[in-house]
């Protein structure tokens, strides 16, 4: 028996690790969106955190990269007007801010050369103990309405920034 | 591990990067064009209950129970997975897989079989299980799970040689 011959499953995109990650946590948002643009003009926006992220999220004042790793990829970041230090993991079409108590995730996936599905995650993940986690959740879930709004008005703003250039 | 079980939403993303390539070859041939739904729907329970797995040891036998039940449910849309039913394959005989030669012809064979059939398969010619750890990952009785022996590979043959 030839194991090779047997179906599988496709691989899971940087898009569906994002949804994945958004349904097991309880106080984050997620919103994924088909953008009638390429994938390159989606990342070569969106992946340039110092310069979309204060043009799109209206909370966010300023963005600062304060590490990076030594292929220049941005490891740290600073964020106004807290001045909130988050790490990054950031590759082609995937970007992780994650702060103690908030988190943000941005994805991108190519669907044909014209349009690209973007996902977009927000909020603040139940972290800790499981009891602690589980005292947590109720709050959290009721948070997760605003979440769902300031995602939704992320996305809007991506569209309209990508429109613009 | 650890870290994920704490709700580290990073290391969370490393589980499910280390996991979906032996999740997506369990679901793949028991959810057939469901299959990439059942991976998600795995996932997703994977690490919602992460926390309750005290042996990170046995994360794959876990992993793999997961997948399996979410797999069927995902194609008899049953949220209780009646595996009553389920059929085992006959030692004594012989594998009809060996008669297969290309993709299309193992996922012919499967597409014809009920999902319960499909996921007693992937446990015993995949996962290479033995019968009573296949009626423990399923949740039936050693005795069902004999009596009903031969029933898959018997439809298996028997589609083998009406295609041939």
């Amino acid at each position: 028996m030839n194991a090779e011959l047997w179906p599988i499953a496709s691989p899971l995109t940087h898009v569906d690790e994002l949804r994945i990650l958004a349904s097991a946590l309880d106080g984050v948002a997620f919103r994924e969106v088909v953008l009638e643009h390429p994938f390159d003009d989606v990342w070569d926006f969106v992946g340039d955190i110092e310069r979309s992220v204060p043009t799109f999220d209206h909370l966010v004042t300023s963005l600062t990269v304060t590490a990076r790793d030594g292929a220049g990829v941005p490891t740290r970041i600073r964020v106004g007007p807290l001045r909130m230090p988050m790490t990054i993991d950031m590759h082609h079409g995937w970007c992780l801010m994650v702060a103690p108590m908030y988190l943000v995730g941005m994805a991108a996936q190519a669907l044909d050369p014209g349009h690209t599905l973007y996902g977009h995650l927000e909020g603040i993940p139940p972290v800790g103990p499981g009891p602690v986690r589980r005292l947590l959740r109720r709050p959290l879930k009721l948070l997760r309405r605003r979440h769902h709004g300031h995602v939704r008005r992320d996305v809007d703003g991506i569209t309209h920034e990508l429109a613009r250039h | 591990m650890r870290r994920a079980q704490r709700g580290d939403a990073a290391a969370m993303v490393g589980i499910i990067r280390e996991l979906s390539p032996y999740v997506r070859r369990l679901c793949g041939p028991i959810a057939l064009d469901r299959a990439d739904d059942a991976v998600q729907e795995t996932m997703i329970v994977v690490l919602r209950n992460l926390g309750s797995l005290r042996e990170p040891r046995a994360l794959y036998g876990w992993v793999r129970r997961i997948a399996v039940r979410q797999a069927v449910r995902q194609v008899t849309g049953h949220h209780d997975v009646a595996l009553d039913g389920l059929t085992e394959l006959d030692e004594r005989g012989d594998d009809p897989f060996e008669r297969c030669t290309t993709a299309w012809d193992v996922e012919r064979l499967l597409a014809d079989l009920p999902p319960q059939q499909r996921a007693v398969l992937v446990l015993r010619y995949l996962e290479d299980m033995s019968e009573h750890d296949v009626a423990d990952i399923l949740g039936i009785e050693l005795g069902t799970v004999k009596s009903r022996a031969n029933r898959a590979r018997t439809a298996m043959t028997q589609k083998w040689a009406e295609q041939r």
